[in-house]
């Protein structure tokens, strides 16, 4: 994988990137698990580069869960939509060319936002409407995501096997020692 | 037999005591997601030692087992390289550690996969995964701290400075590397050094950082002399079973 890492011109501090005066910016993570079909969101990082993002995702939520696919994404790039909220609009600025759009829905609340799949827009308000005719039917989906599919970060498929495959054996990661009461539900 | 087992020590004990250091610094890390990296490498390293030390137990054949060897073995038994010992210092003495050791072992357990020794090489291939990451990990801090502010600037060449000392012993070698290595079961640790240099000198190199001065060069590890650190790291690592011996939970 090819990345950058940040050079600074100055030697007063060290730049994070846009809009982060303490601390690293966040990114929303989405794990795709050994049998799953799609990626599914898993919280977030904070991290300097996109780079960084993937090891501490990498460390952070493929301790427990057997991953075989890794995603992320700058927090600042989603853009949601709740079935709640006004019905979504293309802002008016959003005319002209179109880019490729990443499409997490969330089907019921309590669940994790789910990749649907993707689409061109004009932008993100645009990319809502179209998310919503194609990805959400009346009885699911109460919440959209989009994200412009050149933001998301994935690693090279050649660095998969430093990546995932490490902590397939290490039974001693599980917490298998708890028993989870099945009140409890999606854990 | 001996000899195998010998040799299958001095790479636990590398990553033992690495994971021993690297455990210490749990929760002082500079950022939380930082402190779980390190926090998982600990337990690769750890991982990588548990079964090394499993194996080296059997080969031996007494009734130890491989917590016999980590917990109850002295000083002068110990043969760790002496850079994995060096106290953490400052997070630059960390990554620096870290980086040059990672570049070694990303060398070396490629080497070892293709161990005419099935075990050996099993548990190399499962390394090599693991060193990958390592590497990866270490180098971009290397370049973020070195390549940084003038303070962080400074604080990673010291750390360079501090640690380079302890290089030569990586790659020095010794008859019971020889005899491994001629038997094809380990590898001739000059080998290394090529893939190493180049590793390190162009992360240095984007780092904006130079090698350290090549005097003073440091050796006894693999031999049971070490510096006056290991000492203090084993006081606490085996003080638990040294004070109630046989504990369990």
């Amino acid at each position: 994988m090819s990345y950058e890492v940040p050079h600074t011109e100055g030697d007063d501090e060290i730049h994070y990137g846009a809009g982060t005066s303490v601390g690293w910016p966040r990114w929303e993570v989405f794990v795709r698990q050994n049998g799953g079909l799609a990626h599914i969101y898993s919280e977030s990082v904070h991290a300097p580069d996109a780079e960084t993002a993937l090891l501490n995702a990498r460390d952070a939520y493929l301790r427990r869960v057997e991953g075989v696919s890794l995603w992320v994404a700058p927090a600042g790039e989603v853009c949601g939509w709740e079935s709640d909220a006004p019905d979504p609009a293309p802002a008016v600025e959003e005319r002209g060319s179109t880019r490729l759009w990443e499409v997490f829905v969330r089907h019921r609340r309590g669940l994790a936002h789910v990749h649907a799949g993707s689409l061109y827009a004009a932008g993100p308000g645009d990319a809502i409407v179209r998310a919503r005719a194609v990805y959400i039917t009346r009885e699911s989906g109460v919440s959209v995501w989009v994200i412009p599919s050149d933001q998301i970060k994935a690693p090279d498929p050649s660095e998969a096997q430093a990546l995932f495959e490490p902590f397939a054996d290490k039974h001693y990661r599980h917490p298998t020692f708890y028993e989870i009461p099945d009140e409890v539900g999606y854990m | 037999m001996k000899a195998l087992a010998e040799y299958v020590i001095r790479h636990a004990d590398d990553n033992l005591i690495l994971a021993q250091r690297l455990s210490e610094y749990v929760a002082h890390a500079p950022e939380l997601e930082e402190d779980l990296a390190i926090a998982n490498i600990a337990l690769d390293h750890l991982g990588v030692a548990t079964h090394l030390l499993n194996y080296a137990a059997a080969l031996i054949g007494d009734d130890r087992t491989g917590d016999d060897l980590a917990f109850l073995r002295n000083e002068r038994e110990f043969t760790n390289l002496l850079l994995v010992e060096q106290p953490n210092g400052d997070f630059a003495h960390i990554i620096v550690r870290q980086f040059l050791f990672d570049a070694y072992q990303h060398a070396l357990w490629p080497m070892l996969s293709r161990s005419t020794d099935s075990t050996v090489a099993g548990i190399a291939g499962k390394a090599a995964k693991e060193a990958a990451y390592h590497v990866r990990h270490s180098r971009g801090w290397l370049i973020r701290l070195g390549d940084g502010t003038r303070e962080s600037h400074t604080r990673t060449q010291t750390a360079v400075d501090d640690l380079w000392r302890f290089v030569d012993e990586l790659f020095a070698g010794d008859d019971l590397d020889t005899e491994m290595a001629t038997a094809g079961i380990g590898a001739a640790p000059a080998q290394l050094r090529a893939a190493w240099d180049t590793t390190v000198d162009s992360v240095l190199s984007e780092a904006t950082l130079s090698r350290g001065a090549e005097e003073s060069v440091r050796l006894g590890g693999r031999t049971g002399f070490h510096t006056e650190h290991l000492g203090h790291l084993l006081a606490e690592m085996q003080w638990m079973q040294r004070a109630y011996p046989g504990l369990e939970w």
